[in-house]
């Protein structure tokens, strides 16, 4: 797991997380494979720094929590919006601060939410989104293009650091193009 | 699509404003994977050569990038910024003497307004207006609407009577270059900075 090794010297780099005042924006382009342990190291090396919102738009709750059990978390400092769950079924955390959301169609509602969470916290916040791909196939990629710039620019005039993944190779050259040159950084692994 | 690196850039960059005595129209295809380092080296390469500019942001806040800026020892200073992303998002408008707000409609006569208005202010006679990303724009604004804006800029900035040399700069993602509407704006470029 060299590549994750990496990602966690990454996420632990004060001089992208910590010594940045604005907060980061950042894109995470990795395989199909690593992603599904991105999510659960992301938690446990963020989760303990910042008030950490997180929007599930691949997976439910209960499968990410599957992944990240061995990892410390502070839950207290934790609160995930469930786009999944109830959209496939699954059952719903219950010793976790979380919001169920019912899919990905309502933009709107799903980033007031996500606004309201991080509004909830005090001293520095962070947003992670577990899947950027699965907000453009559900939404379109020029809506999605539009509202991500929208998104990252409250962010920004809010000073909160945000990490999106995204499956390396699946976006269309053209949508890659017009939605990566807006982070601060896109790193692969 | 391969892009000549950075340093290459911002050399390219400094032979063509070197080239044009009185200023020109460029267009620049930078890297998406690093496209913020690739503008603020931009930036800062044109400061550094005695330029002063009007810094259109449709990407980010004006708090933001002034942040960046800081960072990156790029002088604020030295730059007047229309800062469109807070106007897009509908964000609270920071006040600062280098920044420059439009209404949150978006209107373009009003931002070519603002370019126009600012370049007297700058003090040095070489001076740029640079475009941070000509596709962003095309996200919140029909495609016509996009020409339109870089049509009306183009002509302003050709027939605006300043002494010493102007140069309008817009950036775009290379991986954007072959897009129909920014092909169409090549068109109207002096110089493409690309590989």
């Amino acid at each position: 797991m060299a590549d994750l090794n990496y990602l966690a010297q990454f996420l632990e780099d004060d001089s992208v997380f910590e010594s940045v005042p604005d907060g980061s924006v950042v894109l995470v382009e990795t395989s199909l494979d690593l992603i599904k342990h991105v999510a659960p190291l992301i938690i446990s090396k963020l989760g303990v720094r910042f008030g950490f919102v997180l929007l599930l738009t691949d997976k439910s709750f209960v499968d990410v929590a599957r992944d990240y059990k061995s990892n410390n978390i502070v839950k207290e400092n934790l609160s995930v919006i469930d786009c999944v769950a109830k959209k496939e079924g699954k059952p719903l955390m219950k010793d976790t601060h979380h919001i169920d959301l019912s899919g990905l169609g309502d933009l709107e509602t799903m980033f007031a939410a996500v606004f309201e969470e991080l509004e909830g916290f005090s001293g520095r916040k962070f947003l992670c989104i577990d899947s950027l791909n699965e907000l453009i196939i559900s939404n379109g990629a020029v809506n999605m293009a539009k509202l991500l710039h929208i998104v990252l620019t409250q962010l920004r005039t809010r000073r909160i650091g945000c990490l999106m993944l995204s499956v390396q190779d699946s976006l269309v050259d053209t949508v890659r193009a017009d939605v990566i040159q807006l982070f601060d950084k896109v790193i692969h692994f | 699509m391969c892009v000549m690196d950075q340093k290459t850039i911002e050399q390219e960059l400094l032979r063509v404003v070197h080239s044009h005595e009185h200023g020109a129209i460029i267009m620049a295809e930078l890297p998406e994977e690093n496209y913020l380092d690739a503008t603020s080296a931009s930036v800062k390469t044109l400061l550094d050569d005695g330029f002063e500019g009007v810094y259109i942001s449709f990407q980010r806040p004006f708090d933001n990038l002034k942040s960046i800026f800081l960072r990156k020892d790029i002088d604020i200073n030295k730059l007047l910024v229309i800062d469109v992303a807070s106007a897009l998002a509908k964000q609270s408008k920071v006040l600062h003497d280098r920044c420059i707000h439009i209404d949150n409609k978006l209107d373009i006569n009003e931002l070519v307004r603002a370019i126009y208005i600012s370049l007297p202010k700058l003090i040095s006679i070489k001076k740029f207006v640079f475009i941070d990303s000509i596709s962003t724009i095309s996200l919140h604004k029909p495609l016509s609407e996009t020409l339109r804006f870089s049509e009306f800029l183009i002509r302003t900035i050709k027939k605006t009577p300043l002494s010493g040399s102007t140069f309008l700069i817009f950036n775009v993602a290379s991986g954007l270059s072959q897009k129909k509407f920014i092909r169409d704006i090549a068109l109207r470029v002096e110089e493409t900075i690309r590989e």
